[in-house]
């Protein structure tokens, strides 16, 4: 199974950028499916980015995010071969995380 | 009113005297012998003009090419491609022996890769239009596998991955000496340029006389190159779409009544399309607003 | 002003008039109206161009003659067949016009 996310980092000067994307359906829990059934809620909650033992960013993320959700930001410190790790949790409970070398 | 039989006397006076005052002025107009590469030189020249700071390849991006900030959007998107996902799912599909042990590689030429741009061909044997996704379904028949839908999922998937492969290659369509090829290319062209469905658009409605223009939020992306970055993940569908998806959700946009996926109507129109682009080089997956 | 208001006078006292003078729909006109919808769709489809709103008034005239609300199926009947017409004459136009259309 391949993995939910993609992230790159990159590190200039004293900065470090990062963008991720996260493969996810993201539902809201007020869309109809064509048989006119509520398709359940399923989203994530949490979305947290680590860097060298500690939390860079959380985000708590809900219904209203997108599918498939985009995210940019970025930090100060962090050299390229670094670490980061970033980690997804849901409604359901599924999660998934991924590290990746900052580059 | 007047009596039916009148009128239609009337209009075929009228037609008869069309017909002589056409082949008057053009002896070629109206039983023209279809001349594909006469078509491809006029078609690639009225977009050249059109658009003339714009290189041949720059076609396969369609609104990307005709609009600056939509441009900037795209090139911040292309970041992280959203088909992404759909690529390296493919990939794997297409790796994946089948319950005989047999791959979709076995199926083509080059094993499958950088080939897309000579679909779709035509069948001298079969004596019809085959587009990739055909051959796709094919394969997987011949091979004792369910074929796939055509216009979303796995699919798309596969053809985004297969494409990839093919990127930067010109679109390289033959149209062989055979009459059924000839009469398939005329079908598509006489498919892109006939106004259907409730709103009276043709193809060439939009993508000819209308290319480059804004249609509400979107910017209509030329006929020139626009199967070249197939298949897309569209934002609007929040998904992939192959070809079929696209033509059909074109069809319903006019009120028209949209075909069977590879229906040969669509076949013959993606034929024309095809090697109208010859040239274009393939930049498939694509994403579109 | 009140030329306005006269007109419209009139025009409602032509609607109450014609509304007067209007009829239930049998179940026989609304089935020959549903037939004859019918038969010009078939000729666009045989021309391979139905149009997605005739197709949609044809589907809610038979609902309506199904549930017996004769008027409305042959209200919506009348409209199927309107729009199967033009979808058959552009076509039959199409066969030749869209050359005019051909980049050369």
């Amino acid at each position: 199974m391949p993995s939910t996310i993609r992230v790159r980092a990159t590190a200039s000067g004293e900065r470090t950028e990062v963008q991720a994307l996260v493969q996810h359906p993201m539902e809201s829990g007020f869309v109809k499916d064509s048989n006119g059934q509520t398709i359940p809620p399923h989203y994530i909650e949490v979305l947290t980015f680590e860097h060298d033992g500690k939390v860079l960013l959380t985000a708590y993320w809900g219904p209203a995010v997108s599918k498939d959700p985009y995210v940019k930001f970025a930090f100060a410190g962090g050299k390229k071969g670094d670490e980061l790790k970033v980690n997804w949790t849901d409604n359901l409970g599924k999660s998934d995380s991924l590290a990746a070398k900052i580059l | 009113m007047r009596p039916r039989s009148s009128r239609r006397a009337r209009a075929a006076t009228l037609l008869a005297l069309g017909a002589v005052v056409a082949t008057g002025l053009h002896p070629s107009r109206a039983e023209e012998r279809p001349d594909p590469a006469a078509d491809l030189r006029a078609f690639q020249a009225h977009f050249r003009d059109r658009f003339p700071q714009l290189p041949i390849a720059e076609f396969a991006n369609g609104p990307y090419a005709m609009d600056a900030g939509m441009r900037q959007q795209w090139e911040e998107i292309m970041q992280f491609p959203p088909y992404d996902f759909a690529v390296e799912e493919g990939k794997q599909a297409f790796e994946t022996p089948f319950a005989n042990g047999k791959r979709y590689a076995d199926c083509f030429p080059e094993g499958g890769t950088g080939i897309r741009q000579t679909f779709p061909y035509f069948d001298t044997a079969a004596g019809e239009v085959v587009t990739l996704d055909l051959a796709i379904n094919r394969c997987r028949e011949r091979n004792g596998e369910k074929p796939l839908p055509y216009q979303t999922g796995l699919m798309a998937s596969i053809t985004a991955y297969m494409a990839e492969t093919s990127r930067g290659k010109p679109f390289d369509i033959r149209i062989p000496d055979d009459k059924r090829a000839l009469a398939a290319y005329e079908d598509g062209k006489r498919f892109f340029y006939s106004r259907r469905g409730q709103l009276n658009f043709s193809c060439a409605s939009c993508h000819v006389q209308a290319a480059g223009q804004r249609l509400r939020g979107d910017v209509l992306a030329p006929a020139l190159g626009i199967l070249a970055s197939f298949p897309i993940y569209r934002s609007e569908w929040g998904s992939m779409g192959t070809v079929d998806r696209r033509f059909t959700s074109c069809s319903a946009q006019t009120r028209s009544e949209p075909f069977a996926p590879q229906d040969p109507g669509y076949r013959n129109l993606e034929y024309f399309l095809s090697y109208m682009s010859n040239g274009v080089p393939i930049a498939g997956p694509g994403t579109r607003p | 002003m009140r030329r306005t208001w006269r007109r419209c006078a009139l025009a409602c006292a032509g609607m109450l008039l014609l509304a007067a003078g209007a009829r239930a729909a049998t179940e026989a006109e609304a089935g020959a109206a549903l037939r004859a919808a019918e038969q010009q769709q078939a000729e666009a489809a045989r021309l391979r161009n139905r149009w997605i709103p005739a197709e949609a008034a044809l589907k809610a005239a038979r609902e309506a003659l199904r549930t017996r609300d004769y008027d409305r199926a042959t209200e919506l009947a009348g409209r199927a067949e309107a729009l199967a017409r033009r979808s058959v004459e552009q076509a039959r136009e199409q066969e030749t016009a869209w050359r005019d259309a051909v980049i050369r």
